[in-house]
This record gives structure tokens, sequence and C-alpha cells, in this order.
């Protein structure tokens, strides 16, 4: 896997779009956080009487929650990288060059799998150096607590890069990727989950959508104890490790069988 | 291992059994079977559409067979065999942004060659002083030599080239017959799909004549591009003429030809335009246009395939 690795760094060292992307993923994640803690901040100061009630998003331990959702909304950069890195071997035709070359079907959608895993850690890490910030800007002391919602935020992240990379294997082209990518995540995905939880007035909803089942583990700040329907965390573990096999399996499936 | 088993496997590069392609209800191979010996520098011949590239994807595993069975080296093929065959598929396929050496680098990493000759291997295809450009920047005919170099990278025992002249100046073309014929010279063996009978004429050694996804005929090129001699002859009853000429002994074909004129086929070397006058007059015909004519090579491949 080590030489595999070192061969799609071959293929994304010197390609610019990745880096572009990847630079504007880093700087919304401390921008968007930023804004939020500001406007936070502002709010306290024009009313005291708020800040005694809230209990502080952005202060340790709150903040992994807080930071978590928010850096949660700007998963589609990374999801467009992982797009782009799969269709881009459509595109010039070098998914059938590298299994020409030597490599194994099952070699190509390996670390193309593994690749997602990696920019979901990356997402990750970008997470906690946030949290860490914002966390210590408010003014709190660090604890231990909360500390699973670096995991949580793990698991939302590689759900999300795995699902840009079945669109891309399936679909083959990067804008129809892109595009439905975007607006099922953004739109799409809530739209079902909601109609579904309001309709049956229970969190079946949050289970059923495959992305809405990851973002689920992160609560919206500041009100979401108090959202009717809550998922069980347990449940939503449990389906979102069924889908991360699903994606493996269909990916390795899909791949292994066509013609390329 | 017996010793004539392992001769066996070293004898063949490639053999194909009854090989089926279907794409939906198109048949795009309907049941080829072919062994390519070591050493040769076998063609695979056939007009588009015929089934050539199909054939070598279904080689290459970048295609699943619907039917039938391939050895390479005397065994079933994997990923670590393709590793020893330098392939160029159809079309050159390389990363858009990336240098010719970026991506001979990794086309080197994936078959596990770990010092490769990068320089050495544009040289021979004269593509060493632009080995720093991007291969978007390329022409048509410099990405199809930076696919003929990524073949030569580990110096490999086998190649294959897909049409590896297209695209390619008449200068271009001269170089790359003259470098496949070195590489043969050095004892590799090529396996080389084209539409092109000159161009197969003039490099192979076996061919393989493939037709709408059928083998109709395989062997030495000496042997299946064979030239028949012919004669072109006309005479004032045209009908009559053919009639007697069809009973002409070893001629290997009659076809009529415009009014009043047919032409008669021999073997290399064996036409006689005194024996078939002589034959014409003995059966009472007076000949009016005798004539042997060069067949083209055209004509020998629309023959052919036909």
């Amino acid at each position: 896997m080590k030489s595999l690795l070192q061969i799609e760094w071959m293929k994304i060292r010197h390609y610019k779009t990745f880096w572009i992307l990847f630079a504007l993923f880093i700087i919304s994640v401390f921008g968007l956080n930023m804004i939020v803690f500001k406007v936070k901040q502002a709010i306290d100061e024009a009313d005291p009487l708020l800040k005694a009630m809230t209990s502080g998003p952005f202060g340790f331990p709150e903040v992994w929650k807080t930071v978590g959702w928010l850096t949660g909304w700007l998963l589609y950069f990374p999801g467009f990288i992982m797009i782009f890195l799969v269709t881009n071997e459509f595109t010039y035709r070098t998914h059938r060059q590298n299994i020409i070359d030597g490599w194994s079907r099952k070699q190509f959608v390996s670390v193309k799998l593994v690749m997602a895993a990696i920019l979901a850690a990356i997402c990750t890490l970008m997470m906690v150096l946030a949290s860490l910030v914002f966390g210590f800007a408010s003014g709190t002391s660090f604890s231990v607590s909360n500390l699973e919602f670096i995991g949580y935020f793990f698991l939302t992240s590689y759900t999300y890069m795995l699902f840009a990379f079945m669109l891309a294997l399936f679909l083959r082209r990067a804008a129809l990727s892109v595009g439905i990518f975007f607006i099922y995540a953004l739109i799409f995905d809530n739209l079902i989950s909601g109609f579904i939880s309001g309709q049956t007035n229970t969190p079946l909803g949050s289970y059923v959508a495959p992305l809405q089942v990851a973002d689920d583990l992160f609560q919206i700040p500041f009100i979401g104890k108090m959202l009717p329907n809550r998922p069980e965390l347990w449940i939503l573990l449990v389906i979102i490790a069924a889908w991360i096999v699903f994606y493996h399996f269909i990916s390795l499936r899909k791949f292994e069988k066509q013609d390329l | 291992m017996q010793w004539s088993t392992y001769f066996h496997y070293m004898a063949h590069v490639l053999e194909v059994n009854n090989l089926v392609k279907h794409y939906g209800r198109i048949q795009a191979l309907k049941g080829v079977s072919l062994t390519i010996p070591k050493g040769t520098v076998y063609g695979i011949l056939g007009p588009n559409g015929s089934g050539k590239t199909t054939m070598l994807g279904l080689i290459m595993n970048i295609l699943q067979p619907t039917s039938g069975s391939i050895q390479l080296f005397g065994e079933t093929p994997t990923a670590d065999h393709r590793k020893k065959i330098g392939t160029l598929l159809e079309t050159p396929n390389f990363y858009h942004y990336l240098s010719a050496v970026q991506n001979l680098r990794i086309a080197a990493a994936i078959k596990g060659v770990s010092n490769p000759d990068i320089d050495g291997v544009l040289e021979r295809v004269n593509l060493l002083q632009r080995k720093d450009s991007a291969f978007q920047t390329y022409s048509l005919g410099m990405k199809q030599r930076l696919a003929i170099a990524s073949c030569l990278i580990g110096n490999p025992e086998v190649m294959v080239f897909d049409e590896p002249t297209n695209g390619l100046d008449p200068v271009g073309i001269a170089e790359i017959r003259d470098l496949i014929k070195k590489l043969a010279h050095e004892g590799k063996t090529i396996i080389m799909a084209s539409h092109l009978l000159d161009e197969v004429e003039k490099v192979c050694t076996h061919v393989a004549i493939l037709k709408k996804g059928e083998l109709i005929a395989s062997g030495h090129v000496d042997e299946i591009l064979a030239h028949d001699d012919v004669v072109e002859v006309g005479a004032a009853n045209g009908a009559a003429l053919m009639q007697a000429l069809r009973s002409m002994p070893l001629n290997t074909g009659v076809h009529e030809a415009e009014a009043g004129k047919c032409s008669i086929h021999f073997a290399p070397g064996t036409a006689d335009l005194a024996a078939v006058n002589k034959y014409c007059f003995d059966q009472g015909i007076v000949l009016n246009h005798l004539q042997q004519k060069k067949k083209s090579l055209e004509s020998k491949f629309i023959e052919l395939t036909e």
C-alpha cells in the first residue's frame, strides 16, 4: 500500500486544482469558525443575561461539538477534491493505463479508498486545530471531556468522502459529479430526512438519509437539546458503519466487474 | 515441471482461446483463437471496427470477456504479467498537467521499475528536448511518441502497440517503424495492431487478419500477404474469354474487369504472358489486350477483408 500511495502522491503533487481547493478549505475552516465566534462575542457583549444562560459554545468542552458542527458545512471542499481525484483518471483515461501498466483493478480502487480516509483524517486534524484555537481563545481551560467528537467528526468526513467517491466512480464526469454531490448534500439529503422524520414524528429520517446520519452525530449548537426526535447515538454509529462497508463493497465490485 | 511443458510455456507469449466479447447486442469478437510465439513481430490487421483494440483490451484486462480464455507467458494473466509488457492501447493516456518525465515516473513506479532510464527512452523516440513540458502542450505526434517511450520503460521483452504510427507525420512514421524493427532485432516480441497493410507488411513477421470480429487468416506474412501475379486480358467476346480463362491450369482466380476485359491471377512469380496468349489462341480466342498488372496493397486488403 505504501508504494501505491507514493504513486498517488506523484499524481497530486503537481496538481494545482488540488492545492487551491485544499488551501481554500483550510482557510475556510478557520474563517467560518472565526465569523461565528465573533458574532457570538458581539451578542454576549450586547446581552450579558443571554451569555449567562447559554453554556458558551466555544469554551471547552462544548467547543468540540460547535466547531465540529460548523466545519461539517465545509466538507464539500474535500468532497470536490475527492471527486476530481477520481474523475481525472476517467478524463485522462489513466484508469485504463494504470491497469495496463500493471496495477490490479482492486489496487486502483483500494488506494483511492485510502485516499478518502487520508482526506477525512486531514479534515479531522483541521477540526481539532480549530477547536483548540477557539477553545483557548474563549478563555477556557482544556478538559478531556467530549473528545469522542473528534472520532465522530472523522466518521462524518469519511462518510462524505466515500459518498463523493461513489458518485465520481459511477458518473465518471467531474462537472456532473460535483453538481449532484453539492445539490444532494446541501438540499436533498436534508429534505428526505426532514420529510420522513416529520411524517413519522420519529428520528427515522436521520437514519435513512446517507449523509444526514453522519451529520446528526453533531446536533445544532445553541438549540440542539431542544430539537424533537433526537436520534439514538448508537443507532447512528451502527448505520454509519454499515454505509462505510457498503461503499467499500460496491465500489470494489463496480470497478472489478465493468469494462474500463 | 517437465522440460517439454516448460519449453511450451517459453515458446508462447500469448495464447487466446475462443475469445468472445459482446457489447450489448453488438458482437465485437466472435470466438477468436490465436497463438503468438516468442520473438515474433505479430501484426493484427483489420479495418476499423474489426475488433483489434477489443482483443488487446481483453488481453490487458481493461475489458471483461463474454467467454473464452487468455494465457500470458503460459499462465492465467495477472497484474504482474502486465508489468512485464509495454503497452500502448488505443490512445496515449497520461496526466495532462504533468510533464513527460513526471508521467513516465508514474508508469515506471506502477511497473515496479526501480531505476528507470527515463532520458534513455525519451531519447529513443526523439522527445528528450521536450521532456519537461506538460503533456497538454504536446502535439498528437508527440503524445504518440511519449506513449511509445512509456512502453520501453524497464526494457520489457514483450510490447503491444495499437496503431503505433497514429497521428505521426511521414518522418515520424518512418522513425517509429525503424524503432520497432530495431526492437524486433533485439529479440523482443512485438504485437502490433494496425489497419495499414503496408505497415504490417514492412514491419511484421507474422500476421492475423481480423474482420468483423472473426479471425479470417493467420500465419507468416509471406504466406498470408503473398501478392498474386495478375494478368489483365481483353478480347472481343468478353464472356467467352472469361469462360476460357477459368479452365486455364494453375490460375488462382478469374475476375471480371471493365467491359470485355478480365483479370486472371497466378501464384507469385508464376505468371507467363506468352502462355496466357497461347492458351487463349488455342481456345479460339484472339486477345486484343494483354498486360501484367501490379496489384495495389489496398485492393489486396479489401479483397482479404471483404
